[in-house]
C-alpha cells in the first residue's frame, strides 16, 4: 500500500515538473535580419578597350536605415558577420566582345550568370543582367568586391554595376 | 487495492500525455512573415512614344488582411516598420522594334528585374515578363519605385506593370 502511494506521488510530482517545462518554454523571435539589413553597390566596375580585366571595385554597403555617413562601410565590422542574401547585376558591353565572367567577391569569389537583355540597335550596345537569390558570408574585416573579364582584348568600353541586399550577424 | 492500482495507472497516463505534449510542441515563433504580409502593385510604369525614359513610378502596397480598395495602399513604409521584398513579378508591352534598357525596382529603383521575351503578338507588340525570389529591405517611410529605360527614343508606347510580396518587420 505505502509502495503504491510512494510511486503514485512520484508520478505526480513528474507531471507536475513536465508541466512547469512546458509553461516555461522560452520564446524564440524567428525574424531578425530585417532589423540588420544592409545594402551595397559595386559601381564603375570597367574594362576600357584594349583591356581583357576589369579593375577590382571595392563594394561599399550601409545599413537601409542608417542615419548617419559613419554607417558607410568598406569592411565588415568588427565583430560581424556579413550575409549577402540578394545579388543582381546589370552590364554593358558592344557585341563584337564577350564577357567570360563577372565575379563578386566576399573572401571567396561567386561567378554570376548573364541574361542577355536587348542588343540596341545601331549602336551595337549590348545589355546583360542578372537577379538572384544567394547566400554568401563574409566575416570581419573582410571586403566586398566585384569584377569580371572579357573573353579576349575588348574592342570597346564594358561596364558592371553590382547591388546587393544582406544583413548583418552579430558574431556573439 | 484494486483502486489503488487503476489510479496509478490513470496517472500513469495522464503523465505520458503531458510528456507527449511537451515534445511535440513547436517552439512559440512571435512574428511569423505571413502574419505581417505585405501586396504591393507599381501601375502605370511605361515610356511614351518619342521617350526613352519617365521620372519612376512609387509603387503602392498594403496589409494582405486589408480589404480590396485604394484607400488601404500606402506609399511610405510604416514607422517602426521594416518591409522586406521576398517576390516580384513584372509584365511589359512593347514594340517589336524598341528594345529596353533595364526595368529597375525596389527602393531608389535601384535593382534591375531580367525581362524574358514570352509572347510575339501579330500586331508587332511583344510581351515580357519577370519573375524572381528576392531579398530586398526598405527602411521606415521610404518608397519603393520602378522606371524603365529603353536603349533610344521609343517608336511606340512601352508600359509595365509589377506586383510584389513580403512582409513587415517591427523595428524593435
Amino acid at each position: 500500500m505505502r509502495f503504491l502511494q510512494g510511486i503514485l506521488i512520484i508520478w505526480g510530482a513528474m507531471s507536475l515538473t513536465v508541466q512547469a517545462q512546458t509553461w516555461s518554454q522560452p520564446v524564440r523571435e524567428v525574424e531578425k535580419s530585417a532589423r540588420t539589413a544592409v545594402t551595397g553597390n559595386c559601381n564603375d566596375v570597367e574594362v576600357y578597350g584594349g583591356q581583357i580585366s576589369s579593375n577590382v571595385v571595392q563594394c561599399n554597403f550601409y545599413p537601409v536605415s542608417r542615419v548617419s555617413e559613419a554607417e558607410l562601410y568598406t569592411r565588415v565590422p568588427a565583430g560581424k558577420v556579413l550575409v549577402v542574401e540578394d545579388l543582381s547585376v546589370r552590364c554593358y558591353k558592344h557585341n563584337s566582345d564577350g564577357f567570360s565572367g563577372v565575379f563578386f567577391n566576399t573572401g571567396n569569389r561567386k561567378y554570376i550568370p548573364l541574361q542577355l537583355q536587348s542588343t540596341a540597335s545601331g549602336t551595337g550596345r549590348q545589355i546583360y543582367v542578372s537577379s538572384l537569390p544567394v547566400t554568401m558570408y563574409a566575416p570581419a574585416g573582410e571586403r566586398v568586391t566585384s569584377s569580371f573579364t572579357m573573353m579576349a582584348n575588348a574592342n570597346q568600353h564594358a561596364s558592371c554595376f553590382v547591388s546587393y541586399y544582406g544583413h548583418l550577424v552579430d558574431l556573439q | 487495492m484494486k483502486t489503488i492500482a487503476q489510479l496509478s495507472f490513470v496517472t500513469m497516463l495522464f503523465t505520458s500525455f503531458v510528456s507527449a505534449q511537451t515534445w511535440s510542441q513547436p517552439v512559440r515563433e512571435v512574428q511569423k512573415e505571413a502574419r505581417n504580409a505585405v501586396y504591393g502593385i507599381c501601375q502605370d510604369v511605361g515610356v511614351p512614344a518619342g521617350a526613352v525614359s519617365t521620372s519612376p513610378r512609387t509603387c503602392r502596397f498594403k496589409s494582405i488582411f486589408d480589404p480590396p480598395g485604394a484607400s488601404n495602399y500606402v506609399e511610405r513604409v510604416p514607422d517602426g516598420k521594416v518591409l522586406v521584398i521576398e517576390d516580384v513579378h513584372a509584365s511589359c508591352l512593347k514594340s517589336n522594334t524598341d528594345n529596353f534598357d533595364s526595368l529597375l525596382f525596389g527602393l531608389n529603383a535601384m535593382r534591375p528585374l531580367p525581362l524574358q521575351l514570352r509572347a510575339n503578338f501579330v500586331n508587332g507588340r511583344q510581351k515580357y515578363s519577370a519573375n524572381l525570389l528576392t531579398r530586398m529591405y526598405a527602411p521606415s517611410n521610404e518608397r519603393i519605385s520602378a522606371v524603365v529605360h529603353m536603349t533610344s527614343n521609343s517608336n511606340d508606347t512601352t508600359s509595365c506593370s509589377i506586383s510584389f510580396y513580403g512582409h513587415y518587420v517591427d523595428v524593435q
